[in-house]
């Protein structure tokens, strides 16, 4: 049966992390230097080991979690380990760091260990998180089978557009080319690019639908109560007033038409969300990782110039 | 604009061959489409009936303007309208139109080609769409390496090559680029900022601990704990200056504040220090004796000052010695003293006043604070005439001129002198010889009467002790026993009164129920234990030893001047 790595054989890595931050605290509030607490008292230098070590350690398991078959322990219970020591970490370098904070190397190697901690336990939360929710975003269909469904549907869309006429074609035409999915590493994680795409594809649609009125040629069409693509904001709404209307006057054919293709393109638009949110969870379950490795090798760097430097001024 | 338009019907993938037809126009403006009417017709939904129209630009270059509202794509970019440049390609819907290189006198050539991607005309959504992380081309690896070498090459190499090379080091220094400064642990001792970031100075090899020559250099006047010789401890000897003094800890983070750096030796002296009579202290609280004061007193026969330290628990021994007689309740009555100008109420502060620097008082001043009270005039008669202050032997100058100016002067009222005296002169009457022989034998006796009088009965006795001696010439004389305070009370601790000025003095000194100058004031250890407390103080002034105490104290050895092991 599937066990997280957070409960692992009932909390064992909790424990033993929970029993080094108790004895650090312990250490820490017992220990009295003969100077300011600092990393370079006899507490300061052991946890300045501990810490340390623990840093190389926990970098280790980048080179681990690639090596399924090696060693007796299971990729499960390193990484189980790796989450609880690693936030042990943060307790045990503050502590070593005596609370003295300054505008140098040390603070830099610190701040990138915090970072790098918060970045693993924004990790934690996104695995927790997002894999239920891209299971009921997708409704038990793959990325390529949405990408499909789109094509479809814009086939679908473009076969009508084309029977209804040459200008609802070219503005279908035109939605098509325009529609985007994903793009940058902001566009993938923010989707405010897609807003801003999703208006246009609104107001298109009010401009097809006002485009539409001239071609039923019905008589009474130029005195109707026709909203402009900026008056209501509503355009959803808009289109179907425009709909009902249409619906009154002859051609009913295209009238008909007109109707399924907006239902169509009201159908896209939805699965066009569907699948940038999908994305967008996939993104965040990924991009803390992108802050997570290069920055740990940033740290790497830091604590290792850290612990030259201060020996270089002893 | 002649021009040649070649369709492509197929390729084989294989041998590479191309089937393809040509058509050639000679028209200004050439319609793309999927109408049959078009020029170049496109035959696929993704094309709209009139899609564009290509005719000759300004720059003898053709242009591209599009008809429908979909625009169309020219290298990757959605357009609605473009210039032409061979190579270019122009998507419109699933057709590709490539520009080729003008030649055998065509303007353009376009090279027209359906694209068999998928059925759909939005079928290459797929493709051009980035949906991972990694089609960003956002890589972890190469982030990785960049960050560590950066990290690595600005705080590490960089500073040491500054340290290695000090002219690279001093450029550093000015500049924003991390130098060795970025080392820098924390802030310095305030004092040592005038070091700044020359970090030599202190730390001048690399990789070695800071020696203590290098703390000496500027701190050559620092005395020693104790006789090395006869406290011969490896913690006096061989300890760094640093190993108590680590700077980098803020401002006045260099000064051991822990109850260790004296309870460590001085817990239990008798084992630590055999031979060296010091009493058992650790904590304010917990363990300390009883003060010890200094209390001075003056051998007439060696000529010299004799320093005795007695605890304060010895009530018998507390005796102040000064030859003073100042009894402190008297002056200090609530209902005040009788004084030239009316009744005064003293206060301490009417004659102690702190020094400039706060810790001590100014020394009494008889003229300043005693005089206006306790006058020094002698002659009944006379309320300005006065002796003066502190000199006996002028004192008696005084009264036997005086004495003489009067008896020759007459008209001095005392029915036991002669006639002569007592005698109002006219002005302008001269004495006969004899008159002034005996007005003068009256003078001789008289001043050494008043001297006896004042120095023994009346004036400096008041103050001060005094004995009758025998001058040379077997006159009488009288000599004032010098008055010595008490000066320093405390020579092994550290006291300020400005540190404690929001008391009052009577907090400390019961001068109010004092009637004798013999009273020792300075308060004994439980009073200050009302504030203060060691190590676990609870709702009391935290004080460790360093509190009072002061470490470098003999005043005979500096630090450096010893070192076993330099």
């Amino acid at each position: 049966m599937h066990q997280s790595f957070l409960v692992y054989k009932g909390f064992r890595y909790l424990k033993v992390a929970l029993i080094l931050s108790a004895l650090s605290i312990f250490a820490y509030a017992v220990y009295i230097p003969t100077e300011p607490p600092n990393g370079g008292t006899w507490l300061g230098y052991t946890l300045g080991t501990i810490g340390a070590l623990l840093i190389l350690w926990l970098l280790w398991f980048g080179v681990r979690k690639r090596k399924f078959s090696r060693g007796s322990a299971t990729t499960q219970s390193w990484l189980s380990a790796h989450v609880y020591l690693g936030m042990a970490l943060l307790l045990v370098a503050t502590l070593h760091s005596g609370f003295q904070f300054a505008w140098n190397l040390h603070m830099l190697a610190y701040s990138l260990m915090v970072i790098v901690i918060a970045s693993g336990i924004f990790g934690i939360v996104a695995y927790a998180r997002y894999p239920s929710l891209i299971t009921a975003n997708r409704e038990s269909q793959t990325r390529e089978q949405m990408f499909e469904e789109i094509a479809n549907l814009d086939q679908a869309a473009v076969t009508l557009a084309a029977q209804i006429g040459d200008q609802a074609h070219q503005i279908i035409l035109r939605s098509i080319n325009r529609t985007k999915i994903g793009g940058s590493v902001w566009a993938q994680i923010s989707g405010k690019e897609q807003e801003k795409e999703d208006e246009m594809e609104e107001e298109q649609l009010v401009e097809l639908a006002t485009q539409m009125m001239p071609a039923i040629g019905s008589p009474n069409a130029p005195t109707m109560a026709m909203p402009s693509a900026n008056a209501d904001p509503d355009s959803e709404s808009t289109l179907f007033f425009v709909a009902q209307n249409l619906a009154g006057s002859h051609g009913q054919e295209r009238v008909q038409k007109l109707r399924d293709l907006l239902d169509i393109v009201r159908s896209k638009k939805m699965l066009v969300d569907r699948l940038r949110r999908d994305i967008r969870y996939h993104g965040l379950m990924q991009l803390w990782l992108y802050v997570h490795v290069p920055l740990s090798l940033a740290l790497l760097a830091a604590l290792t110039a850290h612990i030259i430097a201060v020996f270089f001024y002893w | 604009m002649r021009t040649l338009v070649r369709y492509i019907k197929s390729k084989n993938s294989n041998t590479g061959a191309i089937v393809y037809h040509d058509e050639r126009f000679d028209i200004d403006r050439i319609t793309v489409g999927r109408a049959t009417q078009s020029d170049i017709g496109l035959n696929d939904l993704s094309v709209s009936l009139n899609h564009a129209a290509i005719s000759m630009g300004k720059g003898k270059k053709p242009v591209i303007k599009a008809i429908s509202v979909s625009g169309f794509q020219v290298n990757g970019r959605l357009l609605k309208t473009a210039d032409l440049q061979p190579g270019d390609v122009i998507e419109v819907g699933r057709w590709t139109l490539k520009v080729e290189k003008p030649a055998d006198g065509f303007e353009l050539i376009l090279v027209v080609e359906k694209q068999g991607k998928g059925g759909s005309p939005s079928a290459d959504l797929r493709e051009k769409s980035k949906t991972t992380i990694e089609e960003t081309g956002l890589g972890k690896r190469s982030w990785s390496w960049i960050l560590f070498v950066a990290v690595m090459v600005l705080f590490l190499i960089v500073p040491a090559v500054g340290v290695m090379v000090p002219s690279v080091g001093k450029l550093l220094r000015a500049s924003p680029v991390p130098s060795d400064g970025s080392w820098d642990s924390g802030t310095l001792a305030l004092a040592h900022h005038i070091i700044g970031d020359q970090c030599e100075q202190c730390h001048e090899k690399p990789f070695r601990m800071v020696r203590d020559h290098a703390c000496i250099e500027c701190h050559k006047s620092t005395m020693a704990h104790a006789d090395p010789d006869f406290y011969s401890l490896d913690t006096l000897t061989r300890t760094r200056c640093a190993t108590c003094h680590k700077d980098h800890n803020g401002i006045d983070g260099m000064v051991r504040r822990d109850p260790g750096l004296c309870s460590n030796c001085h817990e239990d002296p008798d084992t630590t220090m055999p031979n060296a009579e010091l009493l058992p202290a650790e904590d304010f609280t917990d363990l300390h004796p009883q003060f010890r004061i200094t209390l001075t007193s003056y051998d007439d026969e060696k000529q010299e000052e004799v320093r005795e330290r007695v605890s304060m628990d010895d009530k018998d021994l507390m005796v102040e010695k000064s030859n003073l007689i100042f009894p402190h309740d008297k002056h200090l009555k609530p209902e005040g003293i009788d004084s030239p100008s009316g009744t005064r109420q003293l206060s301490c502060v009417s004659c102690h006043k702190p020094e400039p620097g706060g810790a001590r008082m100014e020394p009494i001043n008889m003229v300043k604070h005693c005089k206006e009270c306790h006058s020094l005039t002698f002659e009944i008669d006379d309320a300005v005439r006065e002796v003066p202050h502190g000199k006996t032997r002028e004192v008696l100058f005084v009264l036997e001129e005086y004495y003489a100016k009067r008896a020759l002067e007459g008209g001095y009222i005392d029915n036991s002198a002669p006639e002569v005296v007592r005698k109002r002169r006219r002005p302008g009457e001269r004495l006969s010889k004899d008159e002034r022989r005996e007005a003068l034998e009256w003078a001789s006796q008289k001043y050494l009467e008043v001297g006896e009088e004042i120095f023994r009965f009346r004036v400096c006795n008041v103050c001060h002790k005094v004995n009758k001696t025998e001058r040379e010439d077997g006159l009488p004389s009288w000599e004032v026993v010098p008055v010595r305070l008490n000066q320093h009370w405390m020579r092994k601790a550290v006291f300020s009164h400005r540190s404690h000025e929001t008391m009052t003095c009577e907090d400390c000194h019961d001068a109010n129920k004092s009637d004798t100058s013999a009273d020792v004031l300075i308060p004994a250890i439980d009073n200050c234990r009302q504030c203060h407390a060691g190590e676990d103080a609870h709702n009391q002034v935290e004080s460790p030893c360093i509190e009072c105490h002061k470490f470098h104290i003999q005043d005979e050895f500096r630090m450096g001047a010893i070192k076993a092991d330099e």
